[in-house]
């Protein structure tokens, strides 16, 4: 397996020759990373998106001259730290932790105080998120439940859990993918539904 | 769409998600970009597959439902032509500038000015050295005859037999004498100075 940071310096470099595609798959995978951090700083919840399309806005045309003497994901985050930080300032609101770091921003319990701001709607919505998923990953065969679980929870890199369950990384890969698409099963009509509602309403 | 590559393309982005992909399956990654246009739904795939994971940890928030890729897509619409135009005329620019006079002159005299300057500066040096050596010693090598021209043979060959005429020898040696410490610079030494009398200097006056 590859390491995080040659992958993201490849995509990178693939971004710096003129290939956006790259740059899309840097903001799939980091786009929710960056709204937790964003999160962090931000009083009102939905501020986020706001700030995080900012935030890769920025990077993006920052990235032609990134040259990769730091890994991107640190990268990227000093940039979102300081977009959240010129946003309070913009709104004339004053950041809750100035001098918070990006390890102490992620390291942060921040989800508690994050809800206490949440609409309702999204409380709901959450707490049905929470319960069908938890429903779902109780119904998966065991030996997907224990390779997401591991993964999830635990952590473990691919080649850690294939250790761990004697079978090959294949097969890890592979089973983890069919243990999120069997969640998913349940989670996509719930996000479909809030989606319809809200654009309802 | 093939059921089959969008599964494909599902597991890969579950893998890619997970940091499991090699930097060659990220090639991978594009081929299925290209062939199913990885857009939309696999954005919202991706942000689904995080999701889980926060739930699983119990870590489910306001901010695991953000998914502002789309915005970020338009967006970057609009800005990739000014990006892409500003990354690579960047490069055109300062190669076409290399064939300006003054950048060249910038890129290849300006070392080549120093390396001469070092060159002079370490060629005055060894000649002050070897001077300052010769003078200091004052040691001068004996006349050889093997190493005069054969003008300077002639002329040394005639002082010796007007030295050795016994009527004029005093006024001889006197003479020698003096020519010796008027042309003592000429003299043959293991300087630079010895070398002088064998450079010679031609000349065609003008009819």
């Amino acid at each position: 397996m590859g390491d995080e940071r040659s992958i993201d310096q490849a995509l990178v470099e693939r971004v710096q020759q003129g290939d956006k595609k790259a740059f899309d798959l840097l903001v799939l995978k980091y786009q929710l990373r960056v709204s937790k951090l964003v999160a962090r700083f931000l009083r009102n919840p939905s501020d986020v998106p706001d700030v995080v399309q900012d935030t890769f806005i920025k990077a993006y045309k920052a990235l032609p001259s990134f040259r990769g003497d730091s890994a991107f994901y640190t990268w990227i985050y000093r940039i979102a730290i300081n977009t959240a930080k010129n946003h309070l300032v913009s709104m004339s609101r004053k950041s809750p932790t100035n001098s918070m770091d990006v390890q102490d921003a992620e390291d942060y319990g921040a989800s508690d105080w994050l809800k206490d701001y949440a609409t309702p709607e999204r409380k709901v919505l959450a707490d049905e998120i929470q319960l069908n998923i938890n429903q779902a990953v109780s119904q998966l065969p065991a030996d997907l439940r224990e390779a997401i679980m591991l993964r999830e929870m635990e952590g473990l890199s691919y080649e850690d859990i294939a250790i761990a369950m004697d079978c090959p990384i294949g097969t890890v890969r592979s089973r983890i993918f069919r243990a999120r698409e069997a969640i998913d099963e349940r989670l996509e009509p719930l996000l479909d539904d809030y989606s319809h509602n809200l654009s309802n309403t | 769409m093939n059921t089959n590559n969008e599964n494909q393309a599902a597991e890969k982005i579950s893998a890619y998600i997970d940091d499991a992909l090699n930097v060659d399956d990220i090639e991978s990654l594009f081929e299925v970009n290209d062939s199913i246009k990885l857009a939309d739904s696999h954005f919202s795939l991706a942000t689904r597959y995080h999701m889980i994971g926060d739930a699983i940890r119990g870590e489910l928030s306001d901010a695991s439902m953000v998914d502002v890729s789309t915005q970020i897509q338009r967006a970057l619409c609009h800005e990739s032509l000014d990006v892409t135009v500003s990354a690579k005329p960047v490069k055109k620019a300062s190669l076409e500038s290399r064939f300006d006079l003054f950048s060249w002159l910038e890129i290849f005299a300006r070392p080549l000015t120093g390396l001469a300057v070092a060159a002079s500066v370490a060629a005055l040096m060894v000649v002050s050295v070897i001077q300052l050596e010769s003078s200091e010693s004052g040691q001068q090598l004996a006349v050889s005859s093997e190493v005069l021209p054969a003008a300077a043979l002639d002329t040394l060959m005639a002082n010796k037999q007007s030295i050795d005429d016994p009527v004029n020898k005093d006024q001889r040696v006197a003479d020698f004498d003096v020519y010796l410490t008027e042309h003592a610079e000429f003299a043959a030494q293991d300087t630079l100075q010895g070398r002088i009398p064998y450079v010679r200097a031609v000349s065609y006056e003008a009819e």
